[in-house]
């Protein structure tokens, strides 16, 4: 199976609370290679590589990926697709 | 049969939210209103700013919504309401009202509304304290 090397998506990344403080910004383009990314690794090293603010938070986020939550502990793959809105969410204190 | 979820800059109107589930058919209405508290692990607290991922913030509200509906028959109206900003000392940042034809229901419903709202809606509060430092 050929895979193109060169093929990425340009996703949005939304920064929230403490994380938006540490990056210093609500949102970033971030470019990734269109590929299957598992979401309990692949994915948070990708976000701490294009952001090293946020190896601060210690990982103590979770994410979102088009506003609905994604499960870390699930070891099944998360394609990202251009256009795509992955928020960083921190411990949420509402209500 | 309705649900209303906002998140708003302006001051939460508890009669207004009351009035909007209140119905010809309910005999119960039921409030859950939270509000900002003087206090917080033992520091003395001025003011409480809160910040919203705002659509998905009303996506999860509307789940809640459903849940309720799912849980308790009879359920007519819920509203959800959270200010975002600044929120001072005993203003309200979260109202909860729910509409039904008897007590039980709404009652419980909006107990469960408050519990299931600050498990999984996307909102965050800044805790500012009287000692200039503040804390998410």
């Amino acid at each position: 199976m050929a895979s193109s090397v060169a093929e990425s998506v340009e996703i949005e990344v939304l920064f929230f609370a403490k994380a938006r403080e540490a990056v210093g910004k609500s949102s970033s383009p971030l470019k990734v290679a269109r590929r299957h990314l598992y979401n309990s690794g692949d994915l948070l090293v990708t976000l701490e590589n294009a952001f090293p603010e946020l190896v601060s938070l210690k990982r103590s986020f979770i994410l979102a990926l088009n506003e609905q939550y994604l499960d870390t502990s699930s070891s099944e793959p998360v394609t990202l697709s251009s256009s795509d809105q992955l928020a960083i969410i921190p411990p949420i204190s509402g209500g | 049969m309705s649900d209303f979820v906002e998140v708003t800059d302006d001051a939460l109107d508890l009669s207004e939210i009351s009035k909007l589930v209140t119905a010809p058919t309910t005999g119960a209405t039921s409030l859950f209103v939270g509000t900002t508290r003087d206090h917080f692990e033992g520091k003395a607290v001025v003011h409480l700013e809160y910040e919203a991922y705002k659509p998905m913030a009303k996506k999860e509200m509307l789940k809640v919504c459903q849940k309720i509906r799912s849980k308790w028959s009879g359920i007519h109206n819920i509203a959800i309401y959270h200010r975002l900003g600044h929120v001072a000392v005993t203003e309200a940042s979260v109202v909860v009202a729910v509409s039904s034809e008897h007590r039980k229901e709404s009652l419980e419903a909006v107990q469960f509304a408050i519990d299931d709202l600050k498990a999984n809606v996307p909102i965050w509060k800044k805790e500012f304290y009287a000692d200039k430092k503040s804390q998410w």
